[in-house]
Formats: structure tokens, sequence, C-alpha cells
């Protein structure tokens, strides 16, 4: 069998003791494999993403990204050396930087930059923006953006977190036929994080609610409360 | 509410005339003076305004009120200032019998246009540790520019108005080229960039830094008396004074005096006020607390100055010229490179 | 109003301009008259000598102030360690110190008979003639002692920009693959570039205005020049000549600036800010967090205050019964009319811009900014002038005059501190969008309400902020005060003074702590708004 991107074993994260946000939580992602991960906005969908992007670390359990330990008890990669994707709904495009500044931040080797951008800034067909600022150019624009700047570093998972939530109808249509044969063509591994079992269905293989990947409770360890 | 505007506006600016006072504009800043002009207004009744700031920035202010100007009296510490609005022709001659009576003749305008009120002397201090006797003996300010005391010179920049005083001082009595030529070496001389107020190179000279200094009279007063903490009392006691060009001319002297405008609305009160300064009691109460000395020799300044020694020869080269080559012994400063 | 609003917003800001620049124009008119001998002696002899040395000195100061000020605005804003709570406010108190009256201290502490050497000595037991303190006479004892007094004005900007990054944009830097000293580099810092070089501007122009503390070293520094013409040489026109160099200079500075800002008007559209959650530091790095926070307020602050205290313990402490209570009222009126007076035209004027953009105003409005950056005496100058011009041809008639009352006293700190009152609302202004302006006004807001009902509400953080600190500096303010004040009136700044000019630092040290307790009122407040400004950190 292959081996799962992503390993998520028994993660549990609270902010207060009375406040379980996830509990014991079981998740694995395999390459090329497109997930969405359905539930209502405050059942911890977004802590997920948080916690596998190391931007928090997990009061309890093990998260694995291609079989290396990123986060346990004792062990925390930060964000930076994960090599992950995360889009999130504010997009969060950095204002100062043109739109290829932005789409080509997170890449290190400067050869190779012009090409990764070129390319990207085509599949998003965004060429025309390219010398833009974030401020000028449109919601949907921004999310392409966004979403091109996450795949720059042809991360090991890209993480979308609810991203067209602000998009109106016709543009999420036009959109999401888009993104899904970007992502086909560059065999993408996904994980989106989304209320809207429509849009996960469009965009994803599987599909799973957030309380199915408790673990049973005769499975589960002591410590978990 | 354009009425309740013009009030307030009336409200808040000054009115323009009033009576039984007397308005002074003045550079000089004592504790001391106040205390006096509470008495002054005791004994006559009349009330005493104050303006205080640097003497050249009121004198703009004085040019530019003009014939409105509410100004009776500009008492200043900068000699050349006196000269200026003299020369200006802004001074009016003071009147009173008292007044000219007390101040000698030198210590004043050539029509009486001002009074000095106080004196201060710009001396030598030097370590006797690395002095001789013999070394310093006879020393002139000329002498400074000797070769042998090289590294050894220690004075504040060409900035202070009391070095322009000096120079000036200079080019009026040995010229201007003799002058820069003295004023070359004598920057060749310093033990270090000229820095600080004149109490740092006193307290230079006590440290051992340098052997000489040349600063005001009054700071080693101010020294002597503890005012200034234990620890500059300590360094006072270990430098010694000296009375620079005693065989000839004297020793620089600078005033701080005052005059009656022209267009002052308070002539008699001026006047009255004037007497104030100059009168003996006045004067020992002023000298004791700023350790200046005082314009006659009736007074005897504090008992710190008077322990330096008293009847030294004084340098009566006219305020006049101090003021006229000012402008003349800065340029002078500049180019020989007194920083 | 029964006013045409159109031409009331469209004449405001050239009316003000009228007004702030007559006493500039006033000094640059001296640029064509004569000139003197003492100008081509200047320019041969030692022009060259001050232009280095200002520019080292404000040279030596930016750098410091974007340090200190940066660093520890990222620090306070980003991470949990002891003391943060209090060093978020503690760190802008040095902006109730003078910078003259930092010298004073300075030179009474590390001088080779300062405090600070004889208690070394004494602790060591050795000889009065070991110094320990390098000499602080020199062009960069007057580096720190301007960096250590201004660097606030950075500090502040920055602390409120940083707080304004969302979360989301670091998180995302973070998964793009920057650390997170790579994200204050590359990202918060570019990001907050425009405000830190507006308040990087105010540390400049302060400290090229100075004469205080410049004299007090006696550095030779362009101001010094300035003051050594007029007072030594009674050379008043080459001294206006020598001051319009400096404001030229000045002016192009800011065109600089201005352009460079241009088409970086970061404005985020996104409301959607989450506070970052703070990183907990411990061990070596919470020590050196704390100690680079503790530096800047020991040196700019409890150090001076301590020299301060000692000195007027031991000589002056009468002060605080006899004149302390007159004198602070005086000072503390003088310095809130001018506080409000400064934010109420600074927001009209900048509501004006916004309202009727015109190209021509906005590339003017730099002009009302430039008086902060002319030597104080220098301005009072012109404005006497002026006022004496005013008086004689229109006022006299009735019986009234503007020269040496506290009207004309209160128009030149005005005119002295707009640039402080316009940098924090200018820049509030650009983090409101217009769109906010565009939905007012199809919703039928006139131009009055929508400045009464959206901007003043919108901006009120920045327009208390302003009136701080203008409060700040009037407080400190001196040579306007000197020159432009009625008979017997006296602020602190003047008490102050009057000791100082003739070298008594010790006596001089009780006003100046009351300089520096009044000047504490406005910081105080500001730190109450800078706390209540931080929204509580748990999500």
């Amino acid at each position: 069998m292959r081996e799962p991107v992503l390993n998520i074993e028994s993660v549990s994260h609270w902010y207060s003791q009375d406040n379980l946000i996830l509990d014991a939580i079981d998740l694995d992602i395999y390459k090329g494999e497109r997930f969405a991960l359905i539930g209502p906005s405050g059942c911890g969908k977004s802590t997920l993403l948080r916690l596998i992007a190391g931007l928090e670390k997990p009061k309890e359990g093990i998260i694995r990204i291609r079989n290396e330990i990123v986060s346990d008890s004792n062990k925390m990669i930060p964000p930076e050396k994960r090599n992950l994707g995360l889009v999130v709904q504010e997009k969060a495009l950095f204002p100062h930087m043109t739109v290829r500044e932005n789409i080509t931040f997170g890449i290190r080797k400067t050869k190779k930059r012009n090409n990764i951008a070129f390319d990207l800034l085509k599949l998003f067909k965004i060429e025309a923006l390219k010398d833009k600022f974030p401020h000028e150019i449109s919601g949907g624009e921004q999310q392409r953006v966004a979403l091109a700047r996450s795949m720059a570093r042809e991360p090991n998972l890209l993480m979308l977190d609810e991203p067209f939530n602000a998009l109106d109808q016709d543009l999420k249509a036009e959109l999401y036929l888009e993104i899904s044969r970007i992502f086909s063509e560059k065999k993408v591994t996904l994980l989106l994080v989304t209320h809207d079992i429509d849009e996960a269905s469009i965009l994803t293989q599987k599909q799973v609610n957030l309380v199915e990947l408790r673990k049973p409770s005769n499975e589960r360890n002591s410590f978990s409360k | 509410m354009r009425k309740i505007l013009f009030l307030l506006l009336v409200s808040i600016v000054a009115p323009a005339f009033s009576s039984a006072e007397v308005n002074i504009y003045t550079s000089r800043h004592y504790d001391s003076d106040e205390a006096l002009y509470a008495e002054f207004t005791q004994e006559t009744g009349v009330k005493v305004n104050i303006i205080s700031g640097k003497g050249s920035a009121l004198l703009e202010r004085l040019k530019s009120e003009g014939k409105n100007s509410p100004a009776d009296i500009f008492f200043t510490v900068d000699a050349g200032n006196l000269w200026k609005v003299q020369k200006d022709g802004l001074f009016q001659s003071i009147s009173s019998e008292k007044v000219l009576d007390i101040v000698p003749d030198n210590l004043r305008g050539p029509k009486n246009e001002w009074t000095a009120i106080a004196k201060r002397a710009r001396v030598v201090f030097y370590n006797p540790d690395n002095v001789g006797s013999d070394e310093i003996k006879n020393l002139t300010y000329e002498g400074l520019a000797d070769e042998k005391w090289k590294n050894r010179v220690v004075i504040r920049s060409s900035s202070n108005m009391y070095n322009q005083s000096l120079v000036a001082s200079l080019i009026a009595n040995i010229g201007i080229e003799n002058t820069e030529n003295w004023a070359r070496k004598f920057v060749g001389n310093f033990a270090r960039k000229p820095q600080g107020n004149d109490r740092s190179q006193i307290i230079a000279v006590a440290n051992g830094e340098a052997d000489i200094a040349i600063a005001n009279s009054y700071y080693i007063g101010i020294m002597l008396s503890g005012a200034a903490g234990k620890e500059q009392l300590q360094a006072a006691k270990k430098v010694k004074i000296l009375f620079p060009n005693q065989k000839d001319r004297g020793t620089h002297i600078n005033i701080s005096g005052a005059g009656i405008l022209k267009n002052a609305p308070n002539v008699k009160n001026a006047n009255l006020f004037l007497e104030f300064l100059v009168s003996k009691r006045v004067q020992k109460y002023m000298v004791d607390k700023s350790f200046e000395y005082p314009i006659s020799e009736d007074v005897l300044p504090s008992p710190e100055i008077v322990s330096l020694g008293l009847g030294f020869k004084e340098d009566s080269t006219s305020v006049k010229k101090f003021g006229e080559l000012n402008p003349e012994a800065i340029r002078l400063m500049d180019r020989s490179g007194w920083k | 109003m029964n006013l045409n609003q159109l031409s009331f917003w469209r004449l405001l800001p050239f009316a003000v301009l009228v007004i702030f620049t007559a006493p500039l124009f006033l000094v640059l008119s001296s640029l064509f008259g004569g000139y003197s001998e003492n100008w081509f002696h200047l320019a041969e002899y030692v022009l060259l000598d001050y232009v280095v040395t200002s520019l080292l000195l404000i040279l030596g100061v930016s750098v410091l102030v974007f340090l200190i000020g940066t660093s520890t605005a990222w620090i306070v804003t980003n991470y949990q360690f002891p003391g943060r709570n209090l060093f978020e406010w503690a760190l802008i108190l040095p902006l109730a110190m003078p910078p003259y009256v930092m010298a004073y201290a300075f030179t009474g502490l590390f001088d080779p008979f300062g405090d600070a050497n004889i208690l070394f000595r004494r602790i060591f037991d050795l000889e009065d003639d070991v110094v320990f303190f390098p000499n602080v006479r020199n062009v960069y004892g007057a580096i720190v002692v301007f960096s250590f007094t201004l660097y606030p004005y950075v500090y502040l900007v920055s602390r409120s920009a940083f707080l304004n990054q969302s979360r989301s944009m670091k998180e995302a830097a973070r998964v793009l693959g920057l650390s997170q000293s790579e994200v204050f580099f590359k990202l918060a810092l570019p990001i907050i570039r425009p405000a830190v070089i507006g308040g990087m501007m105010l540390a400049i122009m302060e400290t090229l205005s100075d004469f205080g503390a410049v004299d007090h070293f006696a550095i030779q520094t362009f101001t010094t020049g300035i003051f050594r013409t007029w007072y030594g040489m009674y050379d008043l026109v080459t001294a206006m000549q020598l001051a319009s160099v400096l404001l030229i200079t000045i002016g192009l500075l800011f065109m600089i600036e201005r352009t460079s800002r241009s088409g970086a008007i970061y404005t985020s559209n996104n409301s959607n800010f989450s506070p970052s959650p703070d990183q907990k530091l411990y061990g070596s790095k919470a020590s050196f967090a704390f100690v680079l926070c503790f530096l800047p307020v020991f040196i700019g602050f409890v150090l001076p205050v301590l020299e301060l205290s000692f000195w007027s313990y031991q000589s002056n402490l009468e002060f605080f019964t006899k004149k302390f209570l007159s004198t602070s009222i005086n000072t503390l009126s003088l310095a809130i009319s001018a506080g409000l007076i400064c934010a109420t035209l600074a927001l009209l004027i900048n509501f004006s811009i916004r309202y009727r953009p015109g190209a021509l105003v906005k590339r003017l409005s730099f002009f009302l900014s430039i008086g902060y950056a002319v030597p104080g005496l220098i301005l009072a100058v012109g404005m006497v002038q002026l006022f004496i011009y005013l008086d004689q041809n229109f006022l006299y008639p009735f019986e009234i005059v503007v020269t040496g009352s506290i009207f004309g006293l209160m128009l030149a700190y005005v005119i002295k501190t707009y640039a402080l009152a316009n940098s924090s609302i200018e820049s509030g202004y650009e983090r409101v969008s217009m769109s906010l302006d565009q939905s007012a006004r199809l919703l039928g807001a006139g131009s009055w309400s929508l400045l009464r009902k959206i901007h003043i509400p919108l901006l009120k953080t920045g327009i208390l902020t302003s009136i701080l600190l203008v409060m700040s500096d009037v407080v400190k303010e001196l040579p306007a005060s000197l020159i432009m004040r009625p008979f017997n009136f006296e602020t602190l700044a003047v008490s102050t003074y009057i000791y100082a000019a003739e070298e008594r630092m010790h006596q001089a040290a009780a006003p100046a702590i009351a300089i520096v307790l009044v000047g504490l009122i406005p910081i105080i407040l500001l730190t109450k708004m800078i706390r209540s400004s931080r929204v509580s950190p748990n999500k």
C-alpha cells in the first residue's frame, strides 16, 4: 500500500479544558488524493488545518507528513519547514507586493522563479494582472492569486479553508471548473474544508464529515478525554 | 456667534498699554533677581514686568516692535548686544544723576546710553601640580600661543560669546593680523577639541587632563561655594587662578549691563530701576549670589571671589570695541580652525 | 451653517496654508536679498563642517530610532515575556523627556566629574582621575540623546501598524516557508515602511531644528551655525539664509518621501483582522526581549529622571512649592489649547483634501508640516515680524496687539507642531477606505455629516493621538515661548532655560523634572489608549 502524505493519529485540541474542539481525530490522505472535510462552522475544521500547518501545536496526538513526525508531544516542526499550501477565506495576500511577487514569494531558487510564475499566471489566467497590487484586482482574481501562490512551491499537500465563501455563485461555478481541471492536471493532493457539500463534491473525490473521523471509543487511549 | 468669537479674541490678546510699571527685556536670569524685583516693587510701588530670552532674540523683537514697543529697559549679559542696540539708536541717555555718580566712566556708554551692572573677568586657571610658578609668571593671553603650552591648554568652543569678546579685545589691542597668527598657534596648543562649558575646562585642569584653562571668574565662585556639589568643590580647590596681562593692559573684562530704550513708555520708572540696581545694598546682594564683580569699588564681591585676590588690573578696552569687532572675531576663529 | 460648502472645503487648505507659510516665506525671502561677506566666509570655512556634522547626526539618529522603534514594537506586539504589558506603554515614556533636558542630565552623569563616574569611583574605590564613561559631549553623544528621546515616534507608528497586520497574512508567509524572523524582515517591516518613514521624518526634523542639546554639547551643526551667525555676527539675514537652506533641504526630503510613498498605500479593505496569538518566550530569549525593551526606557527616561531628581533634591526643591503650580498651569493650558487647535485643523484639512481632491492642494499640503523642521527661534522671528506688521497695519485702531499675546504664542505653537497632529490623522485617514465615503455619500450624507458621523468616530484614536502628541511637544517647547510670550508669563521650559542659560544645571533640574511630570500627563493618556487598543488575544 502507498504511504500517506498526511497521517493524523489521535489528535485532540482545546483552548480551555471544558471546551474540546478536536477529539481524538484520525485521518490519512494519500498522494494525489483530493479529500474534503465537511461540517458546520465552528466544528473545528479550521483548527485542524492550523494544526497540520504547524501554526498551532496540538495538545495531544501525532501528525506525520510523508512519514515524518512534524508534531507530537515533544517535537514541533515550524510551519515554514513543512512545505504545505494553505489558502484561507481572507486570502491574506501581501498588500505591498504585485501579483507576480506574491506568487513567487515562497520560491527560494531565483532561477526557477520566472518559469514557475509564468506557468502559474497562465494556468490561472491572470497573466494580465501580474504587475497589479492586490487592492487593484477583484475578489475572484485575488482568490486565484492566493491559489497560485500556494501552489508555487509544489506543496506536499494543498489545504483550502472555505476559500470561496466570499464569492458570488456565478464566479464560484466558473472557478470550480477551472481549478478542478488544474488540480487533476497537476495531480495536487488536496484537503478542502467547507460547509458546502456541492462545492466539496465538485472539487474532491472523497468527502467526510469531521465527526466521522473520531476514533471509536473502544480504540481510544486512556489519555483521551 | 460672531460677537462671542470677537470677545474671545479680545480676551486672549494683550491690552496694549498700562501704567505704574516698568517693562524689562532681559537676557540675565538669576533666581535672586526675582527677589530683587519684588523688593523694588515694594519700595517704589512700581510693578516689574519681565520677558527673558537670548539677547539677540530680544533685540530682534525690540527692533520689530519699533516705536510701539512696550519695553523700557534692555538688560543683557552680552556687551556686544548693548553696543548693537546703541548703534541702532534704540537707547536714550540715562538721566539719573545717581547712576552716573556711582558707575565709572569706562563702564558706561559714550553718551550714557547704557550702564554696566556687574563685571566678570576671563581668567586663567592652572593646575599647580603641572605648572610651575616660574612658568606661569607674567602670563599674557598672547603668551598662550607659545610652543611650551603645546597640548596643555583647554578652552570652550568659538561659539561662546565670552571667547568671541576675548578675541575681539585682542584684535582691538594687537591688530587683526597678529591676532590671527596668535589664534593659529593658540589652537595648535589645545589639549583637546573644544567641548563643554567653562566649568568643564576648570574640571579638566583639576583632573590633570590639561594644565591650563581659560574661563570666567564667577564659575570658580559657584564651584567654591559648594552649590554645585562636593565633587566640584574638591576640583575647584585643586586649581589656582591667574589674572593675565597684569604688566600691560590688564585682564579682559566683560559686563552685564542695561539701558533705557528710546521709546520707553515709563522712563521715570526705568531710571528708578537702574538707580536701584547700582545702589550699594543691591550690588552687594547681586554679586554675592552671582559671583560677579560689583561695578563700584565700595562694594566687595562674594567671599569666594575675594579669596582669589582683589585689585587686579582690568583691561579698559571699551565694550564698544567688543561689539564692533565680534563678527570679525568669529570669522578669524573660523579661519584659524577654532571649532 | 450658511456656508457654500464647495468653496469652503476648497478654500480652507489654502487659507491655512497662507497663514502657516507667511512666517516661513519671510525666512525664505532672505534668499533673495543680498549676501553679506559672512555668507561667503561661512561657505569658505565652516559650512562643510556644519553639513557633515548635521548629516552624521541625522544619519545616526535615523538608524537608531529605526532599530529601537521597530524592534521593540515587533517584540511587544508578537511575543509574551515577563514585563511585556509594562513595556508596551513604558516604551513611550521618553517622549516626555526633552532632548535638551536629557543632554543636561547626560553631561551631569558622564562628564569626568559626573555622578555616574563618581559613583563608579566610589564603588571601586579609585582615584579622581579615573574616568569610566566615554565623553558624551560630541556628535555621538548627541546621536544617543536624540535617538533615545525621539524613538517613540517610530515605536508608536510601528506598533499600531504591526497590530493592524492580519494574522492570516503572517501565517500565509509561514506556510510559504518563512521563519518567524523572516516574517519580520521580509513582510512585516516592508509593509509598515510608509508609517515608519513618517515617524523617522519627525525624529529627523526635531533633530535638525534642535538648538538646546547641540548647544549644550557644543557640536557644530547647521543650527549652531545659524545661531552663531545671528548672535555672534549680529547677522540675522545670513542666519535666515542658512535657515532657508535647511528648510529647502527638508522640503526636498519631504517630497522624496511623498513620491516614494505614492502607490504604496497599503489600505487593506479586509476588515477581518484576527489578532495573532502571541508566542511565549522562555529563558534566554525572554531575557533578551526584556533587555531590548528595558534599555530604551532606562536610557531615555529612568536614568535622566534619576539624575534630575537627585539634583533638584540637592539644590532647588523650593521650586515645587513656589512656582510649580502656576508655571505648570500656564504650560498645560497652552498645551491643551494648542493640541485641540492643531487636531481640529489637521482633521479639517485632511478631510477637505479627501473630500475635494485637487492635485495642487495635495502637493502643497506638506508645506503645512514644514514648520516642525524650522528652528523654533527662526520661526519665532518670522512670526514676530509678521505680527508686528499685522498690529501696525490692522489692529492698532482696536487697541489690541497680537505680539506678545497668548494668541500669538498659540499660533506659533500651532505652526510649529502641526506636523505632529497631521501625521497621525493622515495615517488614520489612509486606513479609512474610500468606499466608506462613497457609500455614505450615496446614502445622502453631506460633508459635515460625513465628517461627524463616519470619519470622526473612525479616526477617534488618531485624533486623540494627535492632540496628545502636540501637547507633549508644546510642554517641551522652548524658543518660541521665550521670545513670544507675554510679560511675566513663565512656562516650565522657560524656567528651565533661565537656569540652564547660566549653566546652573543643578537648579535647572527642578523645573526640568516638572516638564517631564507635566509631559507625562498626555503620555499617560496615550499609554491608556495603547493598552485598550489591543484586542484580547485569546480567540
